[in-house]
């Protein structure tokens, strides 16, 4: 551990503080859950979703739920994967230990070479798509173009051992352990030599990669440090230094990631993963330390990786492939270490350091710069102190602290951290031992106040009071739970029962008395950045007003409850509400809601009356009966998103076989052509579907739904299972179709396979027909050559088999229609078949006739 | 090597509960290795500027391995300066197909392909200070990227260390290691060379131990040696000691040249470890080759930790009752 850390930590730990990590989950995938080996040497995701994972002892398919491994005898060429890269058409190419080259086409394996390349297969670099460039680690490049494999004449990289490799603007770059060497891609694809890098010469290039915006890449050293290699307007690159922070510089660099929000994600070889995060001013922020003394599961980092879904993928050397799920919530319980009942309040200074105001006093955090500590203190002004709210303006350095039986405090954060004392205002008619429950920031450098049972304050900061509002005076009621004040400059005010009111030029509109508002109990009031107001009530949801009128939110829109307790919005102008009972959160864009709860990751809710804050960074903090829930604005969240469905496998009677055997058929209806359908004996009628929809994050919370046009009426209700079975399937056009969600509302485009099942032979209208036809030449030819009785039985029977097999065609025909519209009901169909019986008496009456009238019957 | 003799050399890995590997091992009396830049003349000691070692590590071994260097830069008070210090020194691993199993490797000279095998790292050492009387790691390693030799019973890895330029001499120790910043051992791992290049304890009566293994097939030795330094009336010398040896002399080297003796191997010698016993003479920072050949003209492994324990010599007594 860090000697400096450690230092800082144990006197924090001497001064009644606690220091808490860990904002990531992690997920270890290795040998014993189903991961080849635990050294990974590759990992990528296909477009599919599918991630591939490359270890020593085979290559492993992660799909959200199962590992699936594939060895040499699934067709690779060698056990040992060192490289993959992913191709057009979502096939992947895989390098091996010992030069050999495999394919997987979307189906199956199959080796590409095994003797051309005699070294490690390191690193690939796909060009335009169908091309790809490989890297070995002692023989210099080849290229895999159109099946086959072309060494590539590069004399730079011999004696050298070469890392990585990439493709930037039809160039490559190759890093090697004794320096960059720069390469031109010709019209033939071979390659030119331009230069070495001079800067680097001798010095080991560790890790080579990418930026997202190919404007560059960057360059990672053995002891050197971190290097960008930037294309500048006029289209020249050049090397620049990157600030590697003291701590990282000395640490070999094996891998660099740069994730979707910009963050740096730094490899080391032996010490672990460093996060970087960078200000809008592109200098660094925060830097976030990944390595075994902060619980992380391994220090040697030989890839890293970031899926389509935000999350990083560690592969490790030996501990196997470590899932980073950035925890969307994370919980600090103040109540286990301090025993504090109720966090009633948050405020972030100017200083980035935060405060709370407990029902136990006066608490301040911070996170430190160079790790991912949180570290809580309790401070002496206050103590035991019940603080009901905190406040502070924006840059200023004055925390107002309204306590719950010792009137109004203020605190000045630069001159009084040493003495750590509040300061009493005495303002008139407040008493030190009145409640102070809101502060709010007024214009002109006053406050606003709520004070318990007397009303609302409005004074200058020196304590001079403006006015004082009650009910003696007219005022809506002496109990006010909120105040805020908005964009327009209004002032709002929330009671219960009193409702809601704002005070703007010098009146007072009282919404909720008048009407114009329809609720009484009102909790508390906030702003997007729309200007829309959005008002927390007692029991009644949310409610938004945009000056027109007011739309509501409850718990049959979506909300977890109609108790809510805060409101904010956040930077993606989200609106944010704190319930007992959970988290509630509003897209406004798409007009969707989404919850969480301890179902689905909270640790801990009860959410108090608005004790909600939105730090610096982004991320929002819940105040609430144990502690602290922060909710980290980094995260992705891909409630709202849809993951792409594929049909992964079709069955039949649960075995695989090989479909392309079954020819390709066009069907078409009244309508016109329908398309191509594959078609299947009648004895090929059991199907079973396996679909799935990839999410690395969250397999477990897809749903799916699915229809067979043809044999069901409407889709089937959302479920969790990826596996659709159909038995017993008659001759027809039938069309599977599936989606899926994340959320259950918002659903992927549907995949779909056609299939047609051909008719036996004996259900086709010609095999009637000819049955119909035999039995009329037999008729004809009894009757002809024969006149004894047995032949009128005979002739009676045939008469009847010949009207029964028209009967049974014609059931055979209408009958599905029947069915569809009747639903299949035995009596019903017993009545239909009589329908067609009577239809069918005339036709035995003419044959009888046409018997009787030959004189044999 | 032939397939049978290693079938029992892994039942000695076995039994013996190797742990390897500090290299040159303590009980060896050898404080470090050698090897001297391209352009140093022989009469330092070093015969080819190359000295190449093997590493075993068993197939039960999973998690990484490293391979430490102590002191692998030229300079400071360890290594042999010639002049100024001015010359650099390359260490390079190699695994993978052909890494020890390639016929050149199996050579005293550095021939053909001798550097056969997949690199996995290297590293040229000039002056440095940050590495003086250091260790330096190389790893991690995946046991599987060595090249699997089942008669040996796991992989092996190749390390070479081969004087690029200059005319100083590097001394240095290499330790196989489960972490990459502490030297702890590799269960059932173990190192061997088919030529040694090493700096000669300096106390008066030390004795050097050199332990090859006798192949069951071998009926004789040669043992070659290179620049002892041998001066009238040294005391100094090169013995063999084993089951069946009580410190058998072998030919000693004068500065800058070769000597050469042959010994036979009897039968209870064959199949086991002998002990080359070398006793310095008068000459300071002394650096010598060794290397041992067989019948067949084949080298001879040296093991860090002697296959089946050292040698102990076997006293043939016989009684006999006198008539009186």
């Amino acid at each position: 551990m860090n000697k400096y850390l450690l230092l800082f930590i144990t006197v924090i730990s001497s001064l009644s503080s606690w220091a808490i990590s860990q904002t990531y989950k992690y997920n270890v995938f290795n040998s014993e859950n189903g991961i080849a080996q635990n050294y990974i040497y590759s990992v990528v995701q296909d477009p599919r979703g599918y991630l591939w994972v490359g270890t020593g002892e085979g290559v492993s398919r992660y799909d959200g739920k199962d590992i699936k491994t594939y060895t040499k005898e699934d067709g690779l060429a060698e056990n040992f994967i060192t490289s993959i890269a992913v191709l057009d058409k979502g096939k992947v190419i895989l390098g091996h230990f010992e030069g050999g080259i495999s394919l997987y086409d979307g189906d199956y394996f199959s080796i590409v070479d095994t003797i051309t390349i005699e070294s490690k297969v390191i690193d690939f670099a796909s060009y335009q798509g169908k091309h790809v460039y490989g890297l070995t680690s002692n023989t210099g490049i080849f290229l895999y173009k159109e099946d086959s494999i072309i060494i590539q004449k590069t004399p730079e990289l011999q004696g050298r051992i070469a890392y990585n490799i990439i493709e930037l603007n039809h160039e490559i770059f190759v890093a090697t352990n004794e320096g960059l060497i720069h390469y031109k891609i010709e019209n033939d694809h071979s390659l030119k030599f331009i230069k070495e890098f001079s800067k680097f010469e001798y010095v080991s290039i560790s890790a080579l990669t990418l930026k997202p915006n190919n404007k560059g890449f960057w360059i990672g050293t053995e002891e050197e440090g971190i290097f960008e290699y930037i294309i500048d307007e006029e289209g020249k690159g050049k090397v620049v230094e990157h600030p590697t922070p003291k701590l990282i510089r000395k640490f070999e660099v094996h891998e660099i990631l740069e994730d979707k929000l910009g963050n740096l994600w730094i490899g080391t070889k032996l010490h672990g993963i460093y996060r970087l995060e960078y200000s809008k001013e592109n200098t660094i922020k925060y830097v976030d330390i990944f390595t075994e003394d902060s619980d992380y599961p391994s220090n040697l980092v030989n890839t890293l990786f970031e899926d389509t879904e935000g999350n990083v993928w560690a592969g490790t050397y030996g501990d196997g492939l470590i899932q980073m799920i950035a925890k969307e919530f994370v919980f600090f319980n103040l109540n286990k270490k301090f025993k504090i009942g109720a966090v009633k309040s948050i405020v972030q200074t100017y200083d980035s350091t935060f405060y709370y105001g407990t029902d136990r006093g006066l608490y301040h955090g911070r996170i430190n710069y160079h790790d991912t500590m949180y570290v809580f203190q309790k401070m002496k002004a206050l103590e035991g102190q019940g603080i009901e709210c905190l406040h502070t303006k924006k840059g200023d350095s004055i925390l107002w602290i309204g306590t719950k039986n010792k009137g109004l405090h203020y605190y000045n954060l630069k001159a009084d951290t040493t003495a750590d004392t509040t300061h009493y205002l005495e303002v008139t008619d407040i008493s030190s031992f009145d409640k102070v429950r809101v502060i709010t920031e007024g214009e002109n450098n006053t406050l606003w106040l709520s004070v318990a049972t007397k009303g609302v304050y409005h004074i200058k900061k020196s304590g001079e009071l403006i006015k004082h509002y009650d009910t003696r005076s007219g005022f809506l009621h002496n109990d006010i739970f909120d105040i805020f004040k908005d964009s327009k400059g209004r002032i709002w005010f929330t009671t219960h029962s009193a409702g809601l009111a704002f005070f703007h030029d010098g009146k007072m509109e009282l919404l909720s008395q008048k009407g114009s508002f329809p609720i009484r109990d009102v909790n508390t009031v906030t702003e997007d950045k729309n200007g829309i107001i959005w008002i927390a009530t007692e029991g009644s949801g949310v409610y938004s007003f945009d000056e027109k009128e007011f739309k509501g939110y409850t718990s049959e829109s979506g909300l977890i409850s109609n108790y809510c307790y805060s409101i904010i919005t956040d930077d993606d102008n989200n609106v944010w509400i704190g319930h007992r009972s959970g988290i509630s959160k509003i897209y406004i864009e798409q007009d969707s809601i989404v919850v969480f709860s301890e179902k689905n990751g909270l640790e801990t809710t009860e959410c108090l009356s608005q004790s909600i804050c939105k730090d610096h960074r982004g991320h929002i903090w819940f105040g609430n009966s144990k502690g602290i829930t922060k909710h980290d604005y980094n995260v992705e969240h891909h409630q709202g998103h849809a993951f792409p469905t594929y049909i992964a496998d079709i069955l039949l009677f649960s075995k695989k076989e090989d479909l392309s055997i079954y020819p390709l058929v066009e069907e078409s209806n009244s309508a016109g052509v329908l398309g191509q359908y594959a078609e299947f004996p009648y004895k090929k009628n059991h199907f079973t579907f396996d679909f799935i929809s990839v999410s690395l994050k969250k397999q477990n919370g897809i749903y799916y739904q699915y229809i067979l046009d043809g044999y069901d009426k409407d889709w089937q209700k959302e479920t969790k299972n990826n596996v659709a079975n159909y038995t017993n399937l008659d001759p027809g056009v039938y069309t599977f179709k599936v989606k899926s969600s994340n959320n259950g509302k918002h659903w992927s485009e549907e995949v779909s396979y056609n299939f047609v099942i051909i008719k036996p032979f004996w259900e086709r209208w010609w095999f009637f027909a000819a049955q119909i036809l035999f039995l009329i030449s037999v008729i004809f030819a009894v009757n002809r050559y024969s006149k004894s009785s047995n032949n009128k039985r005979l002739m009676r029977y045939l008469t009847f088999a010949s009207v029964f097999i028209v009967f049974k065609f014609v059931n055979i025909i209408i009958e599905p229609l029947f069915r569809d519209l009747t639903g299949g009901i035995p009596i019903v169909k017993v009545f239909f078949n009589l329908v067609v019986a009577f239809c069918l008496l005339p036709a035995e009456k003419f044959i009888r006739k046409f018997a009787v009238a030959n004189r044999n019957i | 090597m032939k397939k049978s003799n290693f079938t029992l050399l892994m039942a000695f890995f076995i039994i013996t509960q190797l742990f390897a590997q500090r290299i040159p091992d303590a009980n060896s009396n050898i404080d470090y290795l050698c090897t001297f830049g391209k352009a140093a003349g022989k009469n330092w000691g070093d015969d080819d500027h190359v000295q190449t070692f093997f590493f075993v590590i068993p197939k039960t071994q999973t998690t990484p391995v490293y391979l430490r260097v102590y002191d692998p830069d030229l300079g400071g008070e360890i290594d042999q300066i010639n002049g100024e210090f001015n010359s650099k020194t390359k260490f390079a691993i190699y695994g993978g197909k052909e890494a020890f199993t390639n016929k050149d490797v199996h050579d005293v000279n550095p021939k053909g392909n001798y550097k056969s095998g997949v690199l996995l790292a290297s590293k040229v050492f000039g002056i440095s200070p940050k590495h003086d009387k250091k260790w330096y790691t190389f790893g991690p390693f995946n046991p599987l990227e060595g090249e699997l030799v089942e008669s040996m019973g796991g992989y092996i890895f190749k390390v070479i260390a081969q004087g690029v330029t200059g005319d100083d001499g590097n001394l240095y120790r290499y330790f196989l290691s489960t972490e990459a910043d502490n030297n702890k051992e590799v269960e059932g791992a173990n190192a061997f060379t088919y030529e040694y290049c090493f700096r000669l304890k300096e106390q008066k009566n030390a004795v050097t131990h050199l332990y090859p293994f006798i192949q069951k097939d071998v009926i004789s030795i040669t043992q070659h040696n290179f620049d002892f330094d041998f001066q009238a009336g040294d005391r100094g010398g090169i013995t063999i000691y084993s089951v069946a040896k009580n410190r058998q002399r072998g030919s000693i080297s004068q500065n800058d040249g070769w000597a050469t003796s042959k010994h036979l191997m009897t039968p209870a010698e064959r199949n086991t470890t002998i002990d080359i016993q070398i006793t310095p003479g008068k000459e300071a920072n002394n650096d010598m080759v060794l290397y041992i050949l067989n019948q067949y003209n084949k080298p001879v492994a040296f093991y860090t930790i002697p296959i089946g324990g050292p040698p102990k010599y076997k006293y043939n007594a016989t009684l006999s009752l006198e008539d009186e």
